[in-house]
């Protein structure tokens, strides 16, 4: 059984989606907190206000509290048209739904989001491999932190939801995208352990240098281990960009995967998408 | 411009002052912004105010009032006033709304525009605009550096100080480091040294970053710039980075063109300085160094974007098979996204315990709701898996999860004739003949197991990476076809390669089919359809009523058999064309030799 | 002895400037490739470390420099740099870098690889 967390829903949109879904979902209403958590639930729908910046707010809360779990967070309204949905799912929204959609619509789009995520294929994991190692690797030798590979997701996008990232540009034998993804204060404790200094000094360009280094090595090592194979690729410079909602690229007939690890219990994320140029779709 | 003047946008909402700010800008017209009624107020003060766009609700007050005190002063009371209010707060009942707007016109306001959201609001604005300004108001936004100094005001005379300041609006930009992947960046301020950007690339001191801008006329001109200065400003989420720019002719462009967009300097002075600094820019084009780079974006999803301009029908389906990447199906994994055709969501899938690729084909949830078409479609799939035929891509299996209505199919690793023609080049005449008899010879076959394609077009054709033609997609289109939901709005596949029984919504036999594939195969051997038009509906009522060019018109090349046999087979009347494909294949054959 | 250390991050720099001054060395930094070389022009240099892509003038062009100029050519050069690549190694070792260190690297890979370039001139 599927368990959603419904926020922020008034009884009488609650019946709209009892409607919409159901008896057989497993819905639990609760209001927003600041301290929300998502816990084991599969999926997030959040009842949209009247304030578009104070539902964006939320939203980046609940995104933050999935803490990188492919977690779909569902904004539902019930106003007649179809507003923009581009500001929420900047925010971290993954779909901006209307109860005056076509119930089978909204229906089958809840009932997909919930199905579950797929295992990567072997080639997947072939050319998925070097990035965790290496990650991990640059991780311990850096910064002596001992990063934990948790879980892997595909997308159809690179989609960045955290503070900081680097984005490397791929190009050569291969084309794509790689970006690192980390909040605040992981990126803080990573780098001034890099520098064996105190988090109090990293400074915003120091942040940038380190994130920018972090891509930088995962990206060169990784390069590496591709010698001579079909994911082989060429570097650029990298770029640091900092808030969430990022798009880059997209690639069609390619998959991004998002490696989700953890280090010091806290989440960070590497997006991966790379297709060689000789593989056809 | 001396005699520059602006319309005043007045809404609690800072996203959507800078939405509509920046697409008034575009459309040529001086704009400034306030969100309550002390800052608007401060700005007439200061600043010659054409026309004011007004909320009804206010920060510090109400539209009515301010409207009211403005008719009271003799400075303002000829101002032409016009409400645009947002949909969503209009939540009062018909009678109320009514007499608000009564109420507003009372006052004296000359328009009162409900921003529905249905479209955008902008362009009915500015269709407002047009008729309510004095003509020649909107500035050149083609023309930037064109105005010449002793123009004469087009508006009326300057009123008051003709004193400059940025105002409340950016230009839309982007930023690179590495002249591959932009990221969005809105300039500030601009003067003839650099320029100021709010951006989320967070750089550092003396880095090297590309500035690229969107010109009148479609072009986009990019620049190096280095940073010379950052401060934080949204944190965490942007900063704001002052760049100076190598001194280029691009960058002259540049600067002209936003300085003069921003009121900055008269249009003479940024003639001057264009002018003045453009012979002594000898600076390599950052430009032509960027061209040559695979260039990627930091954007949001173009889905989305659909999402929001209407086509309710369609973006609901995009977001249907967007919720279904990177999931497993039964014992099918949804590896990357294909395309959506009007029946169904196309992913390349992998099956897990026969471990190969496969093509994962998800039907439109709009259709596999119907009972009846489930039905049918059932049906025809039972019919189609029996086909085995080199050239008809395999049915393999077909399932449901839940709601979910999916076919397997044989994986085709390569492209559909659609791609070929993308790219003219690498289209081989004798090639080309090869894959239409070879089509014919297929769909002959088919014919003769009863049933007919009806969506025969150049994407439903594919070429493997071995260069073997197979033909995709049967059946889906003959069962929805059946269901009176799909008919509309796009009941049949592409207009492009309808028959006229097609269009009619008459019963189809191989006649129709025969029809379709003329058009597909007229396209590749002329480079252009049969019929073109703006719209569907232009579209089918050419291939209704409009005489065929003959193929051997618009392509001379091609042999005066081989337009006739098109030509037979794109007959208005059934009866007119070739009865059967072995009587077509004939024809065919004979052209080869 | 006196050790500059090239690199345009920050970050870096003082990643190895600290291992540099535990060897009980005196560290140089320098932003980028040009101002490696005023420091080297400034005289008093013992040994160069640097990293591969800066701005404004590489690590390359710094070696193919030092390496042109009779003052410098004496002086060792340890690379340090993301691209791990034996191909990468080759080209460094060939225009005249007596070492070449891949990131990421530990302390003690770096302590290594200094003392190893040093003894060797």
């Amino acid at each position: 059984m599927k368990k959603i967390l419904g926020i922020d829903f008034s009884p009488k949109a609650e019946i709209a989606l009892l409607k919409i879904l159901g008896k057989d979902a497993y819905i639990q209403y609760e209001k927003f907190q600041e301290t929300i958590r998502i816990g084991d639930n599969d999926m997030v729908l959040l009842w949209m206000d009247e304030d578009q910046a104070l539902v964006e707010q939320k939203i980046g809360k609940l995104r933050c509290a999935c803490n990188f779990q492919n977690i779909p967070i569902i904004v539902m309204h019930d106003q007649p048209r179809d507003i923009p949905s581009q500001p929420y799912v900047i925010a971290g929204a993954t779909e901006v739904l209307s109860l005056s959609d076509p119930a089978p619509a909204c229906r089958n789009i809840i009932n997909g989001y919930l199905i579950p995520g797929r295992e990567p294929l072997p080639e997947e994991k072939a050319y998925l491999d070097p990035f965790i190692r290496n990650t991990c690797h640059i991780l311990k030798t850096m910064a002596g932190m001992d990063a934990v590979f948790k879980k892997v997701y595909f997308s159809n996008a690179i989609r960045i939801f955290g503070d900081v990232s680097g984005i490397m540009g791929l190009s050569g034998n291969s084309e794509g995208t790689l970006a690192v993804t980390f909040y605040w204060d992981l990126a803080k404790t990573i780098i001034a352990r890099m520098m064996n200094t105190e988090e109090d000094q990293i400074d915003a360009e120091l942040i940038h240098d380190g994130v920018s280094e972090i891509i930088n090595m995962i990206s060169g090592t990784t390069k590496k281990d591709f010698v001579g194979k079909p994911h082989h690729f060429e570097i650029t410079l990298p770029s640091v960009v900092v808030g969430p909602g990022h798009q880059i690229g997209y690639f069609q007939n390619t998959a991004a995967a998002v490696l989700i690890f953890e280090v010091d219990g806290q989440a960070f994320a590497l997006h991966v998408c790379i297709k060689p140029k000789s593989a056809a779709a | 411009m001396d005699a520059l003047r602006y319309l005043l946008l007045i809404n609690r909402e800072a996203r959507f002052l800078k939405t509509l700010s920046s697409s008034l800008l575009e459309a040529g017209f001086p704009v400034l912004a306030a969100e309550s009624i002390s800052d608007a107020q401060a700005l007439l003060s200061s600043q010659a105010v054409a026309l004011i766009i007004c909320d009804t609700d206010l920060q510090d007050g109400d539209g009515y009032e301010f409207l009211a005190a403005l008719k009271n002063s003799p400075d303002t009371k000829n101002l032409p006033f016009i409400f645009l209010v947002s949909a969503r707060y209009v939540v009062d009942s018909l009678e109320e709304e009514v007499s608000k707007i009564l109420k507003a016109f009372d006052l004296g306001a000359i328009d009162f525009i409900i921003d529905s959201m249905e479209e955008d609001v902008s362009r009915s604005l500015i269709k407002r605009l047009n008729k309510t300004l004095p003509a020649g108001f909107q500035q050149s936004a083609d023309a930037p550096s064109a105005a010449p100094a002793d123009e004469t005001p087009s508006g009326p005379p300057e009123r008051r100080d003709s004193k400059r300041i940025v105002p409340g609006y950016a230009v839309e930009s982007e930023i690179s480091r590495d002249g591959a992947l932009w990221i969005p960046g809105r300039i500030t301020n601009i003067n003839e040294q650099g320029l100021m950007m709010e951006t989320a690339l967070l750089g550092k001191l003396g880095m090297s970053v590309y500035v690229r801008v969107p010109l009148p006329g479609a072009q986009t001109v990019a620049i190096r710039c280095h940073i010379r200065h950052i401060s934080i400003i949204r944190q965490p989420s942007s900063a704001e980075v002052g760049l100076e720019a190598d001194d280029t002719a691009e960058w002259i462009e540049i600067y002209t063109y936003i300085a003069k967009l921003m009121g900055i300097v008269k249009a003479a002075e940024t003639k001057k300085i264009a002018g003045g600094r453009q012979e002594s820019s000898e600076a390599p084009s950052a430009a032509q160094t960027l061209s040559e780079r695979k260039t990627q974006y930091v954007y949001v999803d173009p889905e989305l974007h659909a999402a929001d301009t209407g086509q309710a029908g369609k973006a609901l389906e995009s977001k249907f098979y967007r919720s279904l990447i990177g999931k497993q199906l039964g014992n099918y994994k949804a590896v990357s996204f294909i395309g959506a055709g009007s029946m169904a969501g196309v992913f390349k899938g992998w099956d897990v315990l026969l471990e190969r690729h496969v093509a994962l084909k998800v039907i439109s949830y709009r259709l596999s709701a119907i009972p009846s078409f489930r039905e049918m479609f059932i049906r025809e799939a039972r019919m189609v898996s029996r086909l085995t035929h080199p050239h008809i891509a395999q049915l393999y299996h077909l399932d449901q999860i839940d709601d979910v209505l999916y076919l397997i199919m044989e994986f085709i690793n390569g492209g559909t004739l659609a791609d070929i023609l993308k790219d003219r080049n690498n289209l081989n005449l004798a090639k080309c003949l090869e894959y239409f008899i070879t089509t014919c010879r297929t769909l002959d076959f088919v014919s003769k197991h009863n049933i007919v394609h009806r969506d025969i077009k150049p994407a439903n054709i594919m070429i493997d990476d071995r260069g073997v033609l197979k033909i995709v997609d049967f059946g889906i289109a003959a069962a929805g076809d059946e269901t009176s939901e799909s008919r509309k709005p796009e009941g049949f596949g592409s207009p492009l390669y309808a028959s006229p029984e097609c269009i009619l919504g008459r019963p189809l036999d191989l006649c129709s089919d025969i029809y379709s594939l003329g058009a597909t195969f007229y396209h590749v051997f002329a480079g252009v359809p049969p019929f073109e038009g703006e719209t569907d509906d232009i579209i089918t009522a050419k291939h209704l009523n409009e005489q065929l060019v003959p193929l051997k018109k618009v392509s001379p090349m091609v042999s005066g058999d081989l337009s006739d046999i098109i030509g037979k087979m794109m007959a208005k009347k059934p009866q007119e064309r070739y009865q059967s494909y072995r009587a077509l294949a004939n024809d065919l054959t004979e052209v080869v030799h | 002895m006196k050790i500059i250390v090239a690199d345009d991050s920050r970050l870096v720099r003082g990643i190895v400037e600290k291992i540099v001054v535990s060897m009980g060395f005196e560290a140089v930094p320098a932003a980028n490739g040009q101002e490696a070389l005023d420091l080297l022009e400034a005289g008093g240099i013992d040994m160069v470390l640097l990293d591969w892509n800066m701005p404004i003038m590489n690590g390359m062009d710094v070696i193919k420099t030092m390496r042109s100029d009779e003052s410098f050519r004496q002086i060792p050069v340890l690379m340090v740099s993301t691209e791990s690549e034996d191909e990468r190694i080759r080209q460094a070792l060939e225009a005249g870098a007596q070492g070449y260190l891949p990131k990421p690297f530990t302390p003690e890979q770096l302590t290594g690889a200094i003392r190893r370039v040093l003894s060797m001139t």
